[in-house]
């Protein structure tokens, strides 16, 4: 199945499906050298972002969040996709950041999430003109 | 927290909040809301400038939803916010997240010569340098330092390695503080308002004086 949605961040990837149970502040949230979910009060916390596409309802929390993000694909810790219902800022820059200082590019996409479980496969492709498509 | 949790990304306007003693709860409403959540702005009807009234902050709009906050909502925020009970050693107390603005370190000051903490239980407190200099320049921080207060500038106590007493609870005014510490540099946290904590700070332990 295929689902249209925004590009906020270019690039292509596909992975496991990470679906938080509420947004995560990366900053605080995740431990930069594992990817893992270290935030004290969050469900998902002990999950690992690594190499997983991270699908959550939008963003939260600081916006030191997107240097940890940057950081987190520069060491190669991060997820290898976003899938979002709601454009965070935050996020967004951070896969700019990464694309603009390292050249590693993890697509945001923007669109409904409804339906996505967690550990389904998807497809993300995000085009620089806007445009993006996942697949689940 | 509340407000954060509840709102995500969306633009809250808060009807019945009681008027603010100062601009600086409006600071930690706000950090507190984006860190719970994803909220750049809010609006507090009859408080904050856009929010005259609820139908000016709406623009006559009709709003996406509406979440009321009960007594029971809030006592479970607190819960949630402090991880150690009253009664329970304090070790030091963090101030300042958002940076303490030279109103805060007057109310500081006031408080502080009411009820003395107990000697060698640090103060620390988050301010902007400029706001340093200007109560330096009052001759306030020689008068604060005899009381353990140590300034921090420019930073947050949450991020940096500067707290020293993280074996037993720190007791923070910040919901932001409460919500980041823990897991950026493990310490147990305990949550009051600005006269709890400085009441704590005197009596060693977390104790509850406002309202």
């Amino acid at each position: 199945m295929k689902r249209e949605g925004r590009a906020y961040a270019a690039g292509s990837a596909s992975g496991l499906a990470l679906v938080l149970r509420e947004p995560l502040s990366l900053f605080g949230g995740i431990a930069v050298e594992t990817g893992e979910i270290i935030d004290n009060a969050h469900p998902d916390r002990g999950k690992t972002v690594s190499g997983r596409i991270l699908v959550a309802a939008g963003g939260r929390g600081s916006s030191s969040s997107s240097a940890v993000l940057a950081e987190a694909i520069r060491l190669g810790t991060a997820p290898v996709g976003i899938v979002l219902a709601h454009v965070d800022p935050i996020l967004v820059v951070g896969c700019l950041v990464a694309q603009t200082l390292y050249g590693r590019y993890v697509p945001l996409i923007v669109c409904p999430i409804e339906g996505i479980g967690e550990g389904d496969l998807l497809a993300i492709r995000c085009d620089p003109c806007g445009s993006a498509e996942l697949e689940l | 927290m509340i407000v954060g949790h509840r709102c995500r990304e969306l633009v809250p306007v808060i009807e019945g909040l009681p008027h603010p003693r100062d601009e600086d709860q409006l600071k930690a409403l706000g950090a507190a809301a984006a860190t719970f959540g994803a909220v750049g702005l809010f609006h507090a009807v009859g408080i904050t400038p856009e929010a005259p009234s609820r139908a000016a902050a709406l623009h006559g709009g009709t709003p996406e939803a509406t979440l009321d906050i009960t007594p029971d909502d809030i006592r479970d925020a607190l819960g949630r916010l402090s991880m150690v009970p009253e009664g329970s050693p304090i070790s030091a107390l963090c101030l300042g997240t958002p940076h303490f603005s030279q109103t805060e370190w007057h109310r500081l000051a006031q408080l502080l010569r009411r009820s003395r903490p107990k000697p060698g239980l640090p103060i620390y407190v988050n301010t902007a340098r400029a706001t340093l200099e200007a109560i330096r320049a009052e001759g306030l921080l020689d008068e604060l330092a005899a009381f353990g207060v140590t300034p921090v500038v420019d930073t947050c106590t949450y991020v940096t390695a500067i707290v020293r007493e993280l074996d037993g609870a720190i007791m923070t005014n910040s919901g932001k503080w409460a919500h980041y510490a823990p897991g950026n540099i493990g310490c147990r946290v305990a949550f009051g308002e600005l006269e709890d904590c400085i009441a704590s700070a005197s009596a060693g332990l977390i104790v509850r004086v406002s309202g």
